[in-house]
């Protein structure tokens, strides 16, 4: 069984202040991480691999941070890291990120299972499993709970309105995972040093080996400009001694008796 | 309206060849979704907003609406807004998810070649509309908020959300205009509430086409094997209607009284990070971007300073009563009641 993960790298919004009076992002602590809904991608990867054997290869795209958050997949227990280093930023439109990850997808050899998340929390980045999904020609399975192997086939779990449903397609298949789906496990101590410690643990390529004529890497769109959500209304001040106002706590709340 | 289109309806037809032999990209469209046997809210609010980018921009609005038992969903569509409603009506259409409306999809934009299309987010805008994108080589944007027309270019920009909507980036297509024949189609999935809701409007007039629907021209891969029990491993505070939520302020000798209010209340426990750094509540009990976006009825904030990352997962809370000493605590930003005081103080005697 070959399980590849396609991963994100983005600023963890924890060190982040949004003022929406000043339409500004402070940044106060300059920190990636990597995106919580690859994380439990990753995390359902190495179910599926303790299960039925084989390997998981993590592939990355982005500036060189974006290593540390392979070899963070790779301390949790993953076999191999590809990253894809793209300096240029063209890699932010949706259409040359999937393109160049299909490629790395495709040059990192035969695949049984490609796992992702089902959005990124820094862009709409949850496009790029189906867009994926689209020029590898799978079948997907969004936003599942859980995923298992069997022989041929994928069964995935996902939720409907009216409750839990099992689904299932042949392999190989492409899946998206919400960030809650599963508990991400922590690399052991051991681990984690020997992945920081062996240089050659995250194999790098550049947009041009995949995409030799730079033609798959040309962007159609350009993002530029922040906007902001409107404040919400001001609430009331609740005045008054701490027994009027829990006074009216307790009947607001229905505490009462 | 194109100008093609405006040459051959004014009887022009010398040099323009007919537009079904250019191949050009026109139209707004609206991909409907139908939830209970009604169209969604979201749905009309997208057919409001394509109605105005219609007349700002030149254009007519076609709807198109997959499922099965529409009834007459398709008049609706017109009442909203649509100048034409394309309704495609297949028991095999029910599950959306499946490969049929893809291809059902898949074959509206291939015949008639939209310059826009907005659709609800969900397994329209987040599951079909990005391999469509893929295959036809179109633009799309998702987790859409705002669209604004440009009116030089004659394309739309729009704004999505990013950090669960803590801010918004504003995304525009690089080369072309959006209508003619040296185009591409421009995609757009767009969040709920978005836009206002119009008023259908009973009387006004349009045409209802069917799609015919071939139920074997594609051999589904994906398959429904049937309701499953499962639970989840994580609690699920993202779907409580009552919560609890601590915070560093409120200090350590009030948790446990803060616990046994949220038990008597019948509500879930939560909080912020520093809550969960401080071991009071498990990481899966924290709100936040980083934690979960909750939604409840009641929410009641103890000594939550609310910082941007965590307020942001609780706005859209119904009603949020917030305790804090601090008068100047961001908590109180976001809160309906806001209650200056020590929460332990208040606790204590409720």
């Amino acid at each position: 069984m070959r399980i590849i993960v396609l991963i994100n790298q983005i600023l963890d919004p924890s060190g982040m202040t949004v003022n929406r009076r000043a339409q500004q992002v402070f940044v106060n602590r300059r920190e990636y991480i990597l995106n919580p809904a690859d994380l439990s991608a990753v995390e359902a990867a190495l179910q599926v691999r303790d299960a039925a054997g084989g390997d998981v290869t993590i592939v990355g795209l982005g500036p060189e941070r974006v290593v540390e958050s392979i070899r963070q997949a790779l301390s949790m227990g993953a076999d191999q890291g590809l990253a894809i280093i793209d300096e240029s930023g063209a890699a932010a439109d949706p259409a040359v990120r999937a393109r160049l990850l299909a490629a790395a997808v495709r040059k990192a050899g035969p695949f049984d299972l490609v796992l992702t998340g089902d959005r990124v929390l820094d862009s709409d980045g949850g496009q790029i499993g189906p867009r994926v999904a689209e020029l590898l020609d799978l079948p997907q399975l969004i936003s599942v709970e859980t995923v298992a192997c069997q022989e041929n086939r994928a069964e995935a779990i996902r939720s409907t309105e009216t409750g839990y449903q099992r689904v299932e397609a042949p392999l190989p298949v492409l899946a998206t995972l919400p960030p809650d789906a599963n508990r991400p496990r922590f690399g052991t101590a051991q681990r984690i040093v020997n992945v920081y410690r062996d240089q050659s643990a995250v194999k790098c390529l550049s947009p041009a080996d995949l995409d030799p004529t730079g033609e798959a890497s040309s962007p159609q769109t350009r993002s530029g400009g922040r906007g902001y959500p409107t404040p919400r209304e001001p609430g009331t001040r609740l005045e008054g001694t701490v027994e009027e106002i829990t006074g009216r706590l307790v009947t607001a709340l229905g505490l009462g008796a | 309206m194109d100008l093609d289109h405006l040459m051959m309806m004014l009887g022009d037809t010398g040099e323009v060849t007919a537009p079904d032999t250019v191949q050009s990209y026109r139209d707004i469209w609206v991909i409907g979704q139908v939830a209970n046997g009604d169209l969604t809210a979201c749905t009309a609010q997208l057919l409001g907003k394509a109605r105005e980018l219609a007349s700002d921009l030149g254009a007519y609005v076609r709807a198109g609406l997959f499922g099965h038992d529409l009834g007459d969903l398709g008049k609706q569509l017109i009442a909203l807004g649509a100048d034409v409603a394309h309704v495609a009506d297949c028991p095999d259409l029910a599950d959306l998810s499946l490969e049929l409306p893809l291809h059902v999809l898949g074959t509206l934009l291939e015949e008639f070649k939209p310059a826009v299309i907005l659709m609800p987010s969900g397994v329209i805008g987040d599951q079909l509309a990005p391999r469509l994108a893929q295959r036809f080589n179109a633009t799309l944007t998702t987790q859409v908020v705002a669209l604004r027309p440009d009116l030089s270019s004659r394309a739309v920009m729009a704004d999505y959300a990013v950090y669960n909507g803590e801010f918004y980036e504003s995304r525009s297509i690089l080369a072309g205009p959006t209508f003619g024949p040296d185009s591409a189609t421009q995609m757009f999935s767009v969040l709920p509430g978005a836009f206002r809701t119009p008023d259908p409007d009973r009387y006004r007039t349009g045409t209802v086409e069917p799609v015919a629907v071939d139920p074997s021209a594609v051999t589904g891969r994906v398959g429904v094997v049937g309701p499953t029990p499962y639970q989840r491993p994580l609690v699920a505070i993202s779907r409580a209607q009552r919560i609890v939520a601590l915070g560093f302020d409120l200090g350590e000798e009030n948790v446990s009284a803060a616990r046994a209010l949220a038990e008597r209340w019948g509500a879930h426990l939560a909080g912020d990070r520093t809550a969960a750094s401080a071991g009071w509540i498990d990481y899966n009990q924290v709100v936040g971007v980083t934690g979960y976006d909750v939604a409840p009825d009641v929410y009641l904030a103890l000594g939550v300073r609310g910082n941007t990352e965590h307020n942001v997962g609780m706005e859209r809370a119904r009603f949020v009563i917030a305790i804090h000493p601090d008068p100047n605590a961001s908590i109180f930003e976001v809160a309906d009641w806001c209650i200056v005081a020590e929460p332990g103080q208040i606790l204590a005697r409720l």
